[in-house]
């Protein structure tokens, strides 16, 4: 679990960073644009650009957002109920989480490989190979599902830590 | 067993919601029914082929990438520390009146969400700049909270606005238009903010006493700050508005405008720009997760026929237009007291949108609507958003008084829908007159 736990990290982590990169990249692409269009000749291709740049940070940030605690949910009954109650709620959203990560995961995953392979697709006006990104989005519904995974691990190993302490505050 | 499309979706419906109020992140609640239901309905090929081609379509999206952009603006906006001057100088000007904290906090907000689209961002800034010195003034919690929440609420009707480019992204209507058509209705709400303010001091003057008054010398020096925001609303709004760039053009320009502002400020360091890109990402891999899960429900319901079946049977009923557009401001109303204010939208619209057609409404001006319901919703006790930010900033409120000041600051709201109702051209004049 520890390597697991670790890999993971490291991959959000490497995901984040390529997100927070495509961000920079697309506002200064944006005004770039701008500015070309108004002073000497249109870039060309630019939508095409920010569209593939979006793939990137939404994608690559899902996991990062899971890790951060980003994802809203509603805590207004759960909250409420018993440590075990809302224990076993959690369980229960991270397999939600992970079954549904899984599934578009390997849908994405699965055309990827057709476009790789069988029926390769492109950007109109750039021509940029569309399966990296599409491998891109796999991945990163992949790993947030792990990430969930990991930090429903790591909450309850907290809470174990905590209850091991207690426990031994109230012995000695 | 065979069950009808239309119970499937009821069931479908059902399924969500208990998955939303058993703490399942809302995006998943959301997708599962849907995955679940179009498996059900259409088979396992369809569905997966459904998946690729939602997730894909609404995220490599040029027209979407508008809301990362104004993200960024607001998150670089946040940290150019502008809020506290902006706050600052409405106090110079106010303060000597009685609840003039309260009118500054609300005044300040009004333009600090003229450069951020996040009425998070706007009611943390501002419960940190102005909630204390309210505080240290001998104001009531219950004012200075609800002035907070108020002004913080702002943020999400005067453009630039996440919940105008998600609303159009649904309807298909036109973003620029609707980022306008929340001008107006913006200041007439700021307006009658500030009209509670004064109700409420006059009522009970002890709520919010008079401070220190200020010569017109320090009152001017401080528009300097104010000077920031009016030139990037001016280039952000305005070059919409004369047709000079897209919204997507809009905000990455915004964005690159705000990042200026906070260097040439001295606030741009690169741990700030790397917190800023990092709250980016985060903010838009949670909107984006509810926007895919919308969409993968919306496959779903669509098939099942109930928006149309609704659209029907509500046509059928023979009431009047207005009668059933207060149903559904009703229906928002209880259902933002009960849920996130951004999985409503999401999931009522699509359902909504052929009964508000078949009724003749227009959608710019129901997206106004919307979001003025949004704003209600994100200060309406108990799950309103605004409360827990401002709780989060300020542990010394206790939540009780956070809700009182959120109920008192409703009445302004209410108004507000009111006169868009009777008067649509608030929120439609504007962006009648866009090129």
């Amino acid at each position: 679990m520890a390597t697991l736990r670790s890999i993971v990290g490291l991959l959000t982590a490497m995901f984040r960073w390529l997100a927070v990169a495509s961000i920079a990249a697309m506002a200064l692409l944006i005004a770039a644009s701008v500015l070309m269009r108004a002073t000497t000749t249109p870039l060309g291709g630019e939508h095409e650009l920010i569209e593939l740049m979006m793939v990137a940070v939404v994608m690559l940030g899902l996991a990062y957002t899971q890790k951060a605690r980003g994802h809203i949910s509603i805590g207004l009954l759960v909250d409420r109920l018993p440590p075990r109650w809302q224990a076993r709620l959690d369980l229960l959203a991270v397999v939600l989480i992970a079954a549904s990560c899984l599934l578009i995961g390997w849908a994405n995953l699965r055309v990827a490989y057709d476009y790789a392979t069988d029926s390769p697709m492109s950007t109109d006006y750039l021509s940029i190979p569309l399966y990296p990104f599409k491998i891109g989005v796999g991945l990163g519904f992949w790993l947030w599902g792990l990430q969930a995974i990991v930090g429903l691990g790591e909450s309850v190993d907290a809470d174990a830590e905590g209850e091991h302490q207690l426990h031994q505050g109230t012995a000695t | 067993m065979n069950l009808s499309v239309e119970t499937v979706g009821l069931i479908g419906l059902a399924c969500m919601f208990v998955l939303m109020a058993g703490r399942v992140p809302i995006a998943v609640a959301m997708s599962v029914p849907g995955i679940l239901g179009a498996w059900y309905l259409r088979g396992w090929q369809p569905m997966t082929t459904v998946l690729d081609t939602v997730v894909w379509g609404h995220s490599a999206s040029y027209t979407l990438s508008t809301i990362p952009m104004f993200v960024l603006m607001g998150e670089l906006i946040f940290i150019s520390g502008i809020a506290g001057e902006l706050f600052d100088v409405f106090r110079k000007c106010m303060g000597a009146l009685r609840g003039g904290l309260a009118l500054a906090t609300v005044g300040a907000s009004s333009i600090f969400a003229a450069a951020c689209g996040s009425s998070v961002a706007g009611t943390a800034t501002m419960g940190i700049v102005a909630s204390k010195e309210m505080q240290k003034a001998g104001y009531s919690d219950t004012l200075s909270s609800g002035a907070v929440l108020a002004g913080g609420s702002l943020g999400i009707l005067i453009p630039p606005s996440t919940a105008f480019i998600i609303y159009g992204m649904l309807t298909e209507e036109s973003i620029g238009s609707l980022l306008i058509a929340g001008i107006f209705p913006g200041i007439v709400l700021t307006l009658l903010y500030m009209l509670a303010v004064y109700g409420a001091v006059m009522i009970k003057p002890e709520l919010g006493p008079a401070t220190q008054r200020f010569a017109w010398r320090d009152r001017i020096a401080g528009l300097r700050s104010i000077l920031w925001v009016v030139v990037l609303f001016v280039i952000v709004i305005g070059g919409m508005y004369a047709g000079l760039f897209s919204p997507t053009e809009a905000a990455g320009v915004g964005a690159c405008g705000a990042f200026v502002i906070a260097l040439v400020r001295g606030r741009m360091t690169w741990s700030n720009l790397l917190v800023s890109l990092s709250n980016t990402v985060k903010v838009t891999g949670f909107l984006f997760a509810i926007i895919l899960g919308a969409f993968i429900l919306n496959y779903f319901l669509a098939i099942t026929r109930l928006p149309a079946n609704l659209a029907s049977f509500i046509s059928g009923l023979g009431w009047s237009p207005v009668a059933v557009m207060v149903l559904i401001l009703l229906l928002y109303l209880i259902l933002g007291a009960i849920m996130d204010a951004l999985a409503m939208v999401v999931i009522t619209i699509p359902i909504l949108l052929p009964t508000v057609q078949a009724l003749g409404f227009d959608l710019v001006w129901f997206g106004v609507m919307v979001v003025v319901m949004i704003e209600m919703a994100l200060i309406s006790p108990p799950v309103g958003m605004g409360c827990f930010v401002l709780k989060g900033v300020n542990p010394s409120l206790n939540m009780s008084s956070i809700y009182r000041g959120s109920l008192l600051f409703m009445l302004p709201i209410v108004v507000l829908l009111a006169l868009l109702l009777a008067f649509p051209d608030i929120a439609l004049w504007l962006p009648g007159q866009m090129r």
